[in-house]
């Protein structure tokens, strides 16, 4: 139960990456991220797969 | 009166202390390999100390400060982290865990600022010490929130 517990929380956890000499932080569960998420998938072509990483993402 | 030490003799890093000899938190300490030895000293709190070399020591103090406590979650705001390294041999960098993700942080004479951190969504950042059993400070918390 604790490794599970620890993994929601890791999901959970804020992603961070470094761009243009700047931290940029995002929380990937965040509604504002998915809606990015769709957003740039309707310009691709690709809101299928998008979505299914999405939510996978989401109720793993 | 003498004081039980407890510590890992491979990482250096003190567990804690006990007054009580041939107890059960000796008996643990040691099924895990750990040393405990007695002393005459009681290092408090714990959490500033260690046994590196196999010597208690004092850890080294690292402060760690934000300009902003809170910022916009708007990928434009920005929070920046500075960190000053207490004690006389400064070291030239430090390692740091910036919402979880390990960054070496170059000093001089001590001190350093990260590079400025920005939220493109509402999240808690944290900004911590990696080594935590050489140094002892922070963390630092910064929250992105919704803007507008």
């Amino acid at each position: 139960m604790a490794s599970i517990k620890a993994k929601k929380a890791e999901k959970n956890k804020a992603k961070v990456k470094k761009q243009a000499d700047k931290f940029v932080v995002r929380d990937p569960s965040s509604l504002k991220a998915v809606y990015a998420e769709l957003e740039a998938a309707n310009f691709s072509g690709k809101q299928e797969a998008a979505l299914k990483a999405i939510f996978a993402a989401l109720v793993d | 009166m003498d004081f039980l030490h407890a510590s890992d003799p491979v990482t250096g890093e003190f567990f804690g202390f006990s007054v009580f000899p041939d107890s059960p938190w000796q008996a643990a300490h040691e099924a895990e390999g750990h040393t405990v030895i007695q002393s005459p000293i009681k290092p408090e709190p714990r959490t500033h100390f260690n046994y590196l070399g196999g010597v208690l020591t004092p850890k080294i103090e690292v402060l760690l400060v934000t300009d902003k406590a809170e910022i916009a979650a708007d990928g434009v705001a920005e929070a920046v982290v500075a960190v000053a390294v207490a004690g006389k041999e400064k070291p030239a960098n430090i390692g740091l865990l910036v919402a979880g993700t390990v960054e070496t942080l170059n000093l001089t004479n001590g001190h350093g600022v990260l590079a400025p951190i920005t939220a493109e969504t509402p999240c808690s950042v944290e900004v911590a010490i990696l080594d935590t059993i050489t140094y002892w400070g922070g963390p630092v918390g910064i929250e992105a929130v919704e803007h507008g």
